[in-house]
């Protein structure tokens, strides 16, 4: 014992306070590679004090929450306390509790276990197929269906938190008339009566507008209403359609097709502003087939971001420029340019000519690494030609749209088996624009305006004035799932089904469709957007199941039609109706006028540019009551309940705000007030502003965040130059941002922490060390392994099962479908924004978001912590009442029945990801939802007040595993991913929900990138095992020696060399500085020396003979 | 002077605190004894909406529990039987009867029969019929001889102790999974004379075999058990229950 405590490395731990006031950090190898915020990097002691507190110190809020007094409460305990007395003397017994069976059980129906459902659901275009889980008729999960190929099983966050939209009290409950409420009978009869005036006039003066619905049975009853009304006209408006990017398609020869990314054929995949991981395009199959290839056994690809915000897609890119957004396209064209000029690509004259003029204007404005980068990135397409993947996002115009396809096109990166597939565009009805109807509605030509979904007076670009529009118009019904700012303006409202109430189909991107299947019957008196538009287009059935399976016999045919229609029902997709992908020939000749001319200024000094993004969660508002999307923490701000202004710490610094100060943001005369927040890595001069917040209306949405949709004119959709800002003589704006939550003390041996629990490595560094030194990760480590001391005997559980996870950082690509799914699974209330801003919020998962490089320009990096399920749980000591406890399967347990709610094991947690329930949450959700219950997932207890709550390795769905394995097996529960099958497109699906004797928590099964394995460490085949012996695994917080059963893999990026950014941190140490030999003598002389593990791990027992 | 108070009464205060601690430590005692399951659940005998006795059905006719408890072996739970199912023979059999008026109601207005529930688990214990009738415990160890009740009521006392006795000593619970339903099994020769460790229709289980070797090899393991006698594994820990 005397020998350790003289050795050095261990002094340094015991005596870490004396060595930082001794010993300064040497800055050169010691800087901290990870930083969560500004403040946290530049070590800025302004954090509130209160977030040193493990709990924020607030006895006052009981008073303010239950309007109780001191007395009042004292009286209250003192007459419960005897009212249990003559309860528990036996007066009272238990309630009568009823038991009420079905009269006729439904077949296949068993009391108590749930069934599933294939059903598809979409946002604008993007359209996801799902298996939906049905609890004795209550839809209560989604999950991905994984025979459809935008989801491969997997979901993203809407998919996921769509089920509570079901059970929304705010939603439409019944027809209104001039805001009163009115019958379906009377909207039928006014509509018929408008419908019989009109038709006399051959429809004219009949506008239909609605969201995007790729519906063919939608659009073929719109081509029926045509035939019927030849005068009536459709409109769609749809923030999350993208009309530039047809348009630019068009432009390129390519008119009437859309495009789909097969990124598991692409080595190289360039993003102009493309967020395909985060909400653009079809987001669950692009993370998908892009994680397959971040899989560091299989030839990895690399992922260039160009961007002007600051997106999940930049964190998750190998390579990520930061430009403005206007500039994005500018850096397109520069890139075409220098490869037509090197020949690599063949480019028409005129069009080479404007856009070298271009490109060398634009190199001269920025510099840096936009000129940099051009060649670099050339080299690397022109290297993986017919493998690579050029994709532009929905902030560019038409002109970069075109140019893109025009690239993938000469590089050969179009076709069959190549990363750019091109699809017919499917939804044949012509349809004008949202600018077109306005134009009519003015001159008088719009008598009856039905608008299908969607919430124009809110949302319409801020030049239209859809409110007064719908003035000039004297009938107009507005028929969608909430009664909203829109429906406050119609003449009629009628409320629409939710997707999981009616019938329909859906088809994606490539072809394939999907049959809508209802789950339940529509809680409130609804009906569906067919059904509507079939009255309208005088159909003699209503019914949207008829009216689906009347599309579809006339489609395939009546032979056997029964037969396919139950297969359909079944697989969730309908087979045969994925297309052949589409060749198509792209010409340059209209591309070289829209490329004249000089580049698009960029914006400097007073003048900013807008950059209007679909916000993480709320997307364009759809989703803006949904409280769980609202708690959500966005990834890359960790801004709950709010939005704001986002811009760059240098750019904040010349405006003279900070987090919270309200500015004013005026563009050609629009202005809207709003509190700014930092976001590091946000092009300078830009402003980026999440659309959806701000609502009037809604009793989760309003309230919430600030309506951006004012400064967004039909124009300037996406970014706007020539804004202007100016800071408010305001108090300070509260936003409730996670970021600072749990944090750890640190450094705590000279050292930061967060760079041994964030570890990242280049991949040629990663793949040298791995060669060279495959216990290399142990040189992270704080404390080396031959120095952990145990204070116990150390439990040796090894038996039957042993349950483990890992998290491949790699492939996480930060969605937060883990954190939105584990909600839905595991009953997990929302608190509000007050409690979250003292460190309340519930979530099991967290998604941690480092940043690492220059504050101006930084990197991010992305990591979800739950329970690690330590195997020397530090938590399970400190309970005085033995609540939480570990299972001899390696989990750590609570009984939340047995919790007396000291949070002693909360406090001990050195992960922080013990959850307390301060008031009784969940009771509060329901009293403010009573449809809430029906959500509730009946195999996981719903907690009370005062007691903790975690990550339980979903323990419910591990106990039916093993349950169905003893009843029905051989007792043994199976690896899930043992039954995994490579489907026809080369992706590895695994059906959880299926595979009944195996085990895939609800985080793991909605995981689009696959990060996040659960299994049986005790089984070697494993895939979880697998993961365990990589060389890049490692343990967060090893140093403390309690042995987390979840261990994550180190993230690795795929590095250019070319524009490798300088390694910093520990992988500096470990790739650049080699052994430092000095070091270990270091040591010797000075007994505090901090760098006791730098010396090579593995040679650690070597190094240390001396002592 | 007279005393008053005489000597003895010196001891009063005394006498008192101990009258008043051993009443307290009765009290105490008193709470935890009789106020516990066994005393105030077992027994327990709502009157059900229609008289449906499981004494002529599952003593005198001989039905079999799975007739209407159909999903017993397939859920957790073991359903009460929709209404469907009485009709099933009562259509024929006495379907005028007016005890069954409030069935043949049910039946034609789908509105469900509201019986009462007779044993009542706490909402955050999750208990699973299937995996206990394929391990082979018989309905009659927690619900008693059903064949004999007229009406139903609690046997045992289903509290957490009363579980974890069981879960620790299986072996004397179980039987051949083909006498599961058999109500008069327990206590016969048949029960004496049989060891389910020696039983060859139970295959050895995967988790149970490595459950030995690993036991073999020196692992301790916290649920201490003498590998010779494990033929099932129920759990003991929190989470085998609790979710």
């Amino acid at each position: 014992m005397k020998k350790d405590l003289q050795d050095p490395k261990y002094a340094a731990v015991s005596e870490s306070a004396e060595v930082s006031v001794s010993e300064p950090q040497d800055a050169q190898t010691e800087p901290q590679a990870f930083w969560r915020s500004i403040e946290d990097k530049e070590g800025n002691p302004t954090f509130p004090a209160s977030w040193d507190y493990e709990y924020t110190p607030d006895a006052q809020e009981i008073a303010e929450y239950t309007n109780v007094s001191r007395r009042q409460f004292l009286g209250l305990m003192g007459a419960s306390a005897a009212l249990a007395g003559v309860v528990s003397t036996g007066c009272l017994r238990k309630p009568v509790e009823r038991i009420l069976p079905y009269a006729k059980r439904p077949e296949e129906l068993i009391p108590g276990k749930p069934l599933f459902f294939a059903t598809a659901t979409h946002i604008g275009n993007a359209v996801l197929g799902l298996l939906v889980e049905s609890q004795d008729g209550r839809p209560t999960k989604v999950e991905g269906n994984p025979e459809h190929p935008m989801s491969y099983g997997a979901t993203d966050v809407w998919a996921q938190s769509s089920v509570l939209d079901l059970y929304d009290p705010d939603r439409g409950q019944f027809p209104t008339h001039a805001q009163k409420q009115a019958t379906w009978d009377a909207v039928f009869q006014a509509l018929k009566g408008q419908l019989e005036t009109l038709g006399k006039k051959g429809g004219e003066g009949l506008a239909i507008l609605s969201e995007a619905i790729p519906s063919p049975t939608f659009h073929d009853l719109l081509a029926t209403l045509k035939a019927r009304l030849p005068k009536s006209r459709y409109f769609c408006y749809d923030t999350a359609d993208t009309p530039q990017t047809s348009e630019g398609l068009a432009m390129a020869g390519a008119a009437e097709t859309q495009v789909s990314y097969a990124l598991n054929k692409a080595d190289v995949i360039l993003s102009l502003e493309y967020d395909f991981l985060g909400h653009e395009g079809d987001s669950v199959r692009q993370a998908r087939l892009f994680a397959a290839r971040r899989k560091i056994d299989k030839q990895m690809c690399r992922l260039y971001a160009v961007e002007g915000t600051f997106t999940t897609t930049g964190a998750a890119a190998d390579h990520r420029l930061r430009v403005q957004s206007s500039q994005v396209g500018e850096f397109l064209g520069a890139l075409v340019a220098h490869l037509a000029e090197q020949k690599h690509i063949a480019v028409e004259a005129g069009l080479l000519a404007n856009l070298s003029k271009r490109a060398e204007a634009a190199k001269k404005t920025h510099g840096g690494d936009f000129a940099k980068w051009i060649p670099v990135v050339a080299e690397d397409l022109v290297a993986h030609k017919g493998r690579a993947a050029v994709m532009v996002g929905e902030s560019q115009s038409k002109h970069v749209h075109a140019l893109g396809a025009l690239l993938n096109d000469a590089l050969g990166n179009i076709g069959q088996d190549k990363p750019v597939q091109f699809f017919s565009k499917g939804n044949t009805a012509a349809a004008g624009s949202l600018l077109d109807l306005v134009a009519s509605a003015f001159k008088g030509q719009v008598q009856t305006l039905i608008i299908l979904g969607g919430n124009p007076v809110y949302n319409a670009p801020a030049d239209v004035d859809f409110a007064k529009l719908l003035q000039r118009i004297p009938f107009s019904l507005h028929h969608s799932f909430y009664s909203d700012e829109t429906s406050a303006l119609t003449t009629w409202y009628a409320p629409m089904s939710h997707y999981l109430e009616a019938w329909g189909d859906l088809r994606a991107t490539d072809g394939t469709t999907a049959i809508r299947q209802p789950l339940i019957a529509p809680l409130f008196d609804t009906i569906s957007e067919i059904e509507m538009l079939s009255f309208v287009a005088g159909e003699a059935s209503n019914k949207g199941h008829d009216l689906v399976r009347a599309y579809w016999k006339k489609t395939v045919g009546d032979v056997g039609f029964e037969g396919k229609w139950r297969a359909w029902l079944h697989d969730g997709v309908i087979d045969g109706t994925r297309e052949k992908v589409k060749g198509v020939s792209v010409k340059a000749s209209k591309l070289v006028d829209a490329w004249g001319g000089s580049p698009e200024a960029v914006s400097k000094g007073n003048s900013f540019e807008l950059r209007f993004v679909l916000d993480n969660k709320v997307h364009d508002g759809r989703f803006a009551n949904n409280a769980w999307l609202q708690e959500l923490p966005d990834p890359m701000t960790k801004l709950t309940w709010d939005n704001a202004a986002l811009l760059s710490p240098k750019t904040a610094a010349a405006l003279g705000v900070s987090n919270g100060t309200w500015v004013e943001i005026s563009i050609q005369g629009r202005k809207a007030e709003m509190p700014v927040f930092f976001a590091p890595g946000i092009a300078e001069n830009t402003i980026a502003l999440p659309l959806g917040y701000g609502r009037a209306w809604g009793r989760v949405s309003k309230g919430c965040g600030f309506n951006t949709y004012p400064l967004r004119s039909s124009l300037t959709m996406y970014h706007a130059k020539g804004a202007s800002v100016k800071k408010l003589d305001k108090e300070n704006y509260e936003l409730a941002s996670t970021q600072e939550h749990g944090r750890l003390e640190e450094p705590i041996t000279g050292r930061s922490r967060k760079d041994a629990i964030f570890r990242e490595l280049p991949l040629a560094g990663y793949l040298e060390l791995k060669e060279k030194n495959p216990g290399f990760m142990e040189d992270y480590e704080l404390m080396p392994k031959n120095k952990i001391k145990s204070l116990w005997k150390e439990p040796n559980e090894r038996g039957g099962h042993q349950w483990g996870m890992t998290i491949d950082l790699t492939s996480c690509t930060g969605c937060n479908v883990c954190t939105v799914a584990c909600q839905a699974e595991n009953n997990i209330p929302v608190v509000g924004k007050a409690r979250v801003l003292k460190g309340r919020e519930m979530h099991w998962i967290r998604l941690d978001r480092y940043y690492t490089g220059p504050v101006e320009n930084p990197e991010a990096a992305l990591q979800p912590v739950a329970c690690v399920h330590c195997e020397t749980a530090p938590c399970e000591n400190v309970c005085p009442v033995a609540a939480t406890a570990h299972s001899p399967e390696g989990m750590n347990d609570i009984a939340y029945n047995r919790c007396i709610g000291t949070r002693y094991c909360a406090n001990n947690c050195p992960y922080k990801v013990r959850r307390f329930n301060y008031f009784n949450f969940n009771k509060e959700n329901d009293e403010q939802n009573a449809l809430l219950q029906m959500q509730r997932n009946p195999d996981v207890t719903v907690r009370f007040r005062g007691v903790i709550e975690k990550c339980s390795y979903c323990v419910q769905r591990v106990s039916e595993a093993k349950i169905y394995a003893k009843a029905n097996g051989d007792g043994y529960v199976k690896d899930a991913y043992a039954f995994a099958k490579v489907n026809a497109d080369g992706v590895e699906v695994v059906n959880a929900t299926e595979l009944k004797e195996s085990v895939v928590p609800a985080c793991a099964q909605a995981c689009p990138s696959q990060a996040i394995v659960f299994g049986d460490i005790n089984n070697p085949q494993s895939r979880v095992s697998q993961h365990k012996k990589e060389a890049r695994d490692y343990a967060v917080l090893r140093e403390l020696n309690i042995r987390p059963r979840t261990t994550y893999l180190a993230q690795i990026r795929n590095r250019n060399p070319k524009i490798a950014p300088k390694l910093q941190g520990k992988a500096a140490e470990l790739l650049e500085g080699g052994v430092k030999p000095a070091k270990a003598g270091h040591a010797a002389h000075h007994g505090h020396d901090k760098h006791h593990d730098k010396s090579k791990g593995g040679q650690h027992d070597k190094g240390k003979s001396g002592h | 002077m007279a005393v008053i108070f005489p000597r003895w009464t010196n001891r009063l205060p005394l006498m008192l605190l101990g009258f008043v601690a051993a009443g307290g430590a009765f009290a105490t005692f008193g709470v935890w004894y009789w106020f516990s399951p066994e005393f105030t659940d077992v027994g327990y005998a709502p009157v059900q909406p229609v008289a449906f006795s499981h004494k002529l059905h599952a003593g005198e006719l001989g039905m079999d529990c799975r007739y209407c408890h159909s999903t017993v072996e397939k859920a957790a739970h073991a359903a009460v039987p929709p209404t469907a199912v009485c009709m099933g023979c009562h259509t024929q059999v006495l379907p005028k009867s007016p005890k069954l008026e409030l069935v043949r109601q049910s039946y034609q207005t789908g509105k469900p029969i509201p019986w009462v529930r007779v044993h009542m688990l706490p909402d955050y214990s999750f208990f699973d019929h299937s995996v206990h009738v394929a391990a082979g415990v018989g309905c009659a160890s927690c619900h008693g001889r059903i064949d004999k009740m007229t009406r139903v009521y609690q046997h045992q006392p289903l509290s957490m102790g009363w579980c974890l006795d069981c879960h620790r000593d299986p072996n004397k619970h179980l039987r051949p999974s083909n006498k599961v339903t058999q109500m008069d099994w327990e206590g016969s020769t048949q029960q004496v004379a049989y060891n389910p460790s020696k039983d060859p229709s139970r295959a050895r289980r995967k988790d149970i075999a490595a459950h030995r070797d690993l036991m073999k090899k020196g692992h301790t393991i916290r649920v201490a058990k003498n590998p010779h006698d494990v033929v099932v594994n129920p759990p003991e820990h929190c989470s085998g229950c609790h979710r």
